[in-house]
């Protein structure tokens, strides 16, 4: 690999790990839990409205 | 402002859910009539047993199964001169006000539930599939017989 | 600057006096809230004299007004002191002058309670009238806490002047903002208290605008809330970081949630009035989808703690998804507590966004539901948070420190708390749903069989309540403890720093102008129209009743 091939390897990387950031999945996953959680009560209590109508 | 892409994804995942919520509440409410009780009808609190329907409150056929109670809410009972008995099936329109301070109207195991401000009318509107017992009770603290306000409603086969 | 790494003495005494306060209000308050969950179970009638309505006012304006305010107020100073440097001296003054009002008001109202003369509950709704020294108490109250926010934002404005920064440390911002909006949102109930109850409870006007009234109430309503919630997510953004051995994970999305918060925690009061006559069902589903909007910020305060935890987890070489959630500081109380403050928060919010959702209020509106709601949110989410930085924060302030000991108790309360509040919420959302109002004294309605079917949860509260108080009783003991008797030491006051790599804080997020004119604007353009209309149609006023 030439120096400047190496040099602009680099730089992508760089570029890379500012996009994509640490790694979060977890914290994905905990956070659509949470999202789950929510959208199931809330339609929860709107079906005991629908059937109270 | 530089934002994580999962994080990025996670606020257009959630936001879409909460438009989601609004969009069917949105459309229940304004396309199907369900708009939560808002009567804009006004009246001299003072004078409630001189205005007409609450100088005489109670029970009023209107159409095919179909009833119109008015309702004079005081501390601490709903005040009407008919009994509180209906049909099954009946459709009833509700029509309350207060005589003297803040009180709240409601019906457990329905959605009939709304606030009675002095000065005001409200109304809401139920249709009672099933016969039984239902109780009309005060939900909004009115003075120390608060817990004693409510008043038995029967829906009769 | 330099980062002073301890709160100056002076300003830790006015700290301490705000403290001290809040959690005496703890102690009464439980001791209130204990009582009303056995009445309503019919497990007791309350000795002679002692109404129900009158410790249920005591309760809401002890905990809810005295025990929140106060430890805000005293977080705050503390924190300012601890990262922008020892209070100068006028806004010194000015802290103890607000502090001295506050607690003559607190006085006024608590007397007027006492000699049942303002037993309207903290909600105080017209046309219910109490004395007027009642009203004069909490505006004096009101008053105390503006002084306060004066020294603040006094401390801050001279700060910056004499530092030339553009941007604040993050923890000074943000209590920076908490007040901001409690100086928008007080103007509400100011305006009510002083130009609508207090002539009228005086009797120098004989009516009173019941729906104005109301409206005003909740314009500060509202927000009130989330001033109780901003200094709990203070702590989880910049504390709690610092605990874990983690960074902030970005100080610029931090700032912009607490921007988005000024601007869309105000003009949604409507959504405590969704039932109401008078009010149009367009103007209650506007304030309806702007109460959605400050939801979001809340989204992302979920992924900008979960996201510092997995940093944090993943720094300490933890593996696999959730690797990170075991790397946590479990065994610290310091973290413990507002973490689980923070789990409940989630069941709290949903619930919240339920409540917020226009005609579905039908179901829940003024049902025992709602009282379990904000015994999730502010008695749990809130309050734990705010005990956990206590432990640290009182040892701080009086040269002690937390010993592994009180470690263990205060983990044991934090747990006691957490079963004590499944049991009492948990029941009191439930039978919400079948229709049980709140605040009301033992009831059967005439022994009817829908509020006959609802006393097994009333007894689920009573023992939710009772583990709960003992949880109180054990807060007050290791409170006690870390003010007057733990081991001389240093404690330290944690203050995470930010993640390497995250952006440079653009200065538009202090552009105190520029939020505060978009906040006048929504504002006006939620209530303009509706309070207009309030106004022009409204009915004759109401006279003064006293039903108690
Ligand atoms: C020992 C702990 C506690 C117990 C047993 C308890 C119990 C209760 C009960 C049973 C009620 C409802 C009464 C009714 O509607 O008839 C109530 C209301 C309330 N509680 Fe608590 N509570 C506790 C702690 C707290 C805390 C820590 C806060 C706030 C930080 C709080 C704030 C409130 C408020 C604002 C109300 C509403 C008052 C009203 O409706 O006017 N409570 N509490
Ligand atoms: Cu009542
Ligand atoms: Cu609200």
């Amino acid at each position: 690999m030439g120096v400047l091939e190496e040099k602009k390897e680099t730089a992508r990387k760089v570029v890379t790990t500012k996009e994509e950031g640490p790694n979060l999945k977890g914290t994905m996953i905990a956070v659509m839990l949470l999202g789950g959680f929510i959208v199931l009560s809330w339609f929860g209590v709107y079906w005991l409205y629908l059937v109270r109508l | 402002m530089h934002m994580h892409k999962l994080e990025r994804l996670w606020l257009i995942i959630g936001s879409g859910a909460l438009v989601v919520f609004l969009l069917v509440i949105g459309v229940n409410a304004f396309a199907m009539g369900h708009t939560p009780p808002s009567d804009r009808d006004i009246l001299d609190p003072t004078q409630v047993d001189l205005t007409a329907p609450f100088d005489d409150p109670g029970l009023k056929k209107i159409g095919d199964n179909e009833y119109e109670l008015v309702l004079v809410a005081q501390a601490f009972t709903f005040q009407s001169n008919d009994e509180l008995k209906i049909p099954e099936g009946a459709t009833v329109h509700f029509k309350v006000t207060s005589k003297d301070v803040v009180h709240g109207f409601q019906i457990p195991k329905t959605n009939v539930n709304m606030m009675i401000t002095p000065g005001h009318v409200n109304t809401i509107t139920h249709t009672f599939d099933e016969a039984g017992q239902f109780l009309i009770l005060c939900n909004e603290y009115c003075g120390v017989g608060h817990q004693a306000m409510g008043v038995p409603l029967e829906v009769i086969k | 600057m330099m980062n002073q790494m301890i709160v100056d003495r002076n300003d830790a005494k006015l700290s301490m006096a705000h403290l001290y306060i809040a959690f005496a209000a703890v102690l009464l308050g439980g001791i209130a809230g204990l009582l009303q969950t056995l009445v309503r179970s019919g497990t007791i009638v309350l000795p002679a004299g002692i109404g129900y309505y009158q410790l249920l006012t005591a309760h809401g304006i002890l905990l809810a007004l005295v025990f929140t305010t106060y430890f805000i107020i005293g977080f705050f100073y503390a924190g300012m002191s601890r990262t922008m440097g020892k209070f100068y001296d006028q806004p010194y003054r000015l802290g103890w002058l607000g502090y001295i009002v506050m607690t003559i008001g607190t006085v006024l109202t608590t007397i007027m309670i006492l000699l049942n003369e303002g037993t309207v509950l903290y909600t105080f709704y017209a046309p219910l009238k109490a004395s007027p020294w009642f009203y004069i108490g909490l505006t004096l109250f009101i008053v105390g806490t503006w002084l306060a926010g004066g020294a603040m934002c006094h401390q801050y404005y001279i700060w910056k002047k004499v530092s030339h920064k553009k941007i604040s440390p993050l923890f000074s911002f943000m209590a920076v903002m908490t007040m901001v909006l409690w100086f928008v949102a007080t103007i509400g109930v100011a305006v009510s208290v002083i130009f609508q109850f207090i002539p009228w409870s005086f009797g120098w006007v004989d009516e009173i605008n019941i729906l104005l009234s109301r409206t005003l109430f909740w314009y500060f309503g509202h927000p009130l809330v989330y001033f109780w919630l901003l200094p709990a997510y203070v702590c989880w953004y910049v504390i709690i970081p610092e605990i874990i051995g983690g960074k902030i994970f970005s100080d610029s999305l931090a700032r912009l949630s607490f921007v988005l918060f000024l601007l869309f925690s105000i003009p949604v009061g409507f959504h405590h009035q969704l039932l109401e006559s008078g009010i149009s069902p367009f103007w209650k589903y506007l304030q309806v989808v702007l109460t959605f909007m400050v939801i979001v910020p809340s989204l992302m305060t979920a992924f900008s703690l979960f996201a510092s935890f997995e940093m944090a987890g993943r720094k300490k070489g933890a593996k696999g998804l959730f690797g990170w959630f075991r790397a946590l500081p479990w065994k610290d109380a310091r973290f413990f507590a507002p973490m689980v403050g923070m789990l409940i928060f989630i069941p709290a919010g949903a619930g919240g966004i339920i409540n917020a959702s226009n005609q579905m209020n039908q179901i829940v509106h003024n049902t025992l539901w709602v009282t379990g709601h904000f015994h999730l949110t502010v008695a749990s989410s809130v309050a734990l948070t705010f005990f956990g930085i206590a432990y640290w924060l009182i040892p701080h302030l009086t040269g002690r420190v937390l010993t592994g000991k009180m470690h263990q108790m205060a983990n044991l309360q934090t747990i006691l708390w957490a079963v004590g509040m499944f049991f009492m919420s948990g029941a009191m959302h439930t039978v919400g749903l079948l229709g049980a109002p709140r605040r009301t004294a033992y009831t059967t309605y005439q022994n009817n069989p829908d509020a006959l079917g609802w006393m097994p949860y009333e007894v689920a509260m009573a023992v939710g309540g009772s583990i709960l108080f003992i949880a109180i009783l054990l807060l007050i003991y290791i409170i006690t403890d870390l003010a007057f008797f733990a081991p001389k030491g240093k404690e330290d006051f944690p203050i995470g720093e930010v993640a390497e790599g995250a952006e440079k804080t653009p200065s538009i997020l202090e552009n105190w102008r520029l939020w505060l004119g978009i906040a006048t604007v929504l504002i006006l353009v939620a209530y303009t129209v509706p309070v207009v209309h309030m106004i022009e149609h409204a009915p004759p006023g109401s006279p003064g009743y006293k039903f108690w």
